[in-house]
């Protein structure tokens, strides 16, 4: 079985490898890495030796101070006006929400849509209250023009009627039997 | 009152930061909280003077500044000052792991030869890694807080990486030799 070629691993390689190794390499790095890693084992053994060091380094978890930060800063400097408790926490909730300008912004525009939306949903939707005059007058129009289209379906039927079935189904019909009697008749 | 809640906020937000950052950069947690303690006293007495919004990469700039002034003030106890302090806390940490299983013991001992392999790292390139590797920063920020070209920071983070893979084979032969 003839071996795989192996490429040498240059400088710039090396340093792709290793951005993607510790993901922060382009979508167009990323798969130019992953294809030389399939075709070469070494270079696929330098990208696992280099995640596995990355994995490791991302895992680690930050240490938490031990001692008493604040006991400790009373002592060196003097914080008369240095609150602790609820309101402490009320402060730090509202600097967590405000520290950073695009919090800052965020949260300023999800408040304005949220009264926004408020005032709109809570407004009364108008009522009209019609007079008794007018629904009267409403009740007459409809009475009139049921009348009309019963007027119309009446005058259909007639036609239908006297017109369309005498004249142009009946008649012509009678003509047609006739002239077939005749013709078996003297046939 | 409004200083004053700024200053709870970011002491609340940043200690750990600053306190994991600085026993990268002074190898023993005794001087660590030194440094943190320290920075949190320059940051009450500059409270009205720096940007709030920009606070992060203040914080980190007095941080990484006063961990140099303080390695160059005691650079010959340093290193009497790590083997104790380590060895101490170590020993605290493996009597707390003693009934964990495998892994965790497993996974402790690999963060602690990594955590050994990046303070070894020159303080050049630890400390850009330390911050973006470690803290999360951007490269721009980091730039600003070490008040280095972007690109060296770039290429500082690059080189501590190949270091520190340098660093951890020669662990791993250590350990199978």
């Amino acid at each position: 079985m003839p071996e795989k070629k192996q490429a040498k691993i240059n400088e710039d390689l090396l340093n792709r490898i290793i951005a993607v190794a510790y993901r922060d390499a382009g979508l167009y790095n990323r798969l130019a890495v992953w294809i030389k890693a399939k075709k070469d084992p070494k270079i696929k053994n330098l990208l696992d030796e280099y995640r596995h060091t990355a994995d490791s380094v991302h895992n680690i978890k930050p240490e938490e101070i031990s001692f008493n930060i604040h006991e400790s800063l009373h002592d060196k400097v003097k914080l008369q006006s240095w609150h602790k408790g609820a309101a402490s926490k009320l402060s730090y909730a509202f600097y967590s929400v405000f520290a950073k300008p695009v919090y800052a912004a965020t949260s300023v525009t999800i408040i304005l849509v949220a009264v926004i939306a408020f005032i709109l949903f809570m407004q009364p939707s108008p009522k009209h209250s019609y007079t008794k005059a007018e629904i009267k007058l409403a009740q007459e129009q409809l009475e009139q023009s049921f009348a009309i289209v019963g007027k119309v379906f009446g005058e259909v039927e007639t036609k239908l009627d006297k017109d369309v079935m005498t004249k142009h189904v009946s008649k012509p019909l009678n003509k047609g039997l006739n002239f077939l009697n005749d013709y078996l008749i003297g046939g | 009152m409004r200083q004053s809640s700024k200053f709870d906020y970011l002491i609340r937000q940043y200690k750990n930061t600053i306190y994991n950052y600085a026993i990268y950069m002074m190898h023993n947690r005794m001087d660590a909280e030194d440094v943190t303690q320290e920075v949190m006293i320059r940051i009450w007495q500059n409270i009205g003077k720096f940007n709030f919004y920009a606070a992060r990469s203040w914080i980190m700039r007095t941080t990484h500044n006063l961990c140099i002034d303080y390695l160059r003030r005691n650079s010959n106890q340093l290193k009497k000052e790590v083997s104790l302090d380590d060895n101490l806390s170590e020993r605290i940490e493996d009597k707390r792991s003693a009934s964990m299983p495998d892994k965790m013991v497993a996974q402790k001992l690999t963060d602690t030869k990594i955590k050994s392999a990046i303070e070894n790292l020159p303080e050049r390139l630890k400390s850009p890694f330390v911050l973006y590797e470690l803290q999360g920063f951007k490269y721009k920020e980091i730039s600003k807080i070490l008040d280095i070209p972007l690109n060296t920071v770039k290429v500082n983070i690059l080189r501590a990486r190949i270091q520190l893979q340098k660093e951890l084979k020669f662990y791993a032969g250590k350990k199978t030799s």
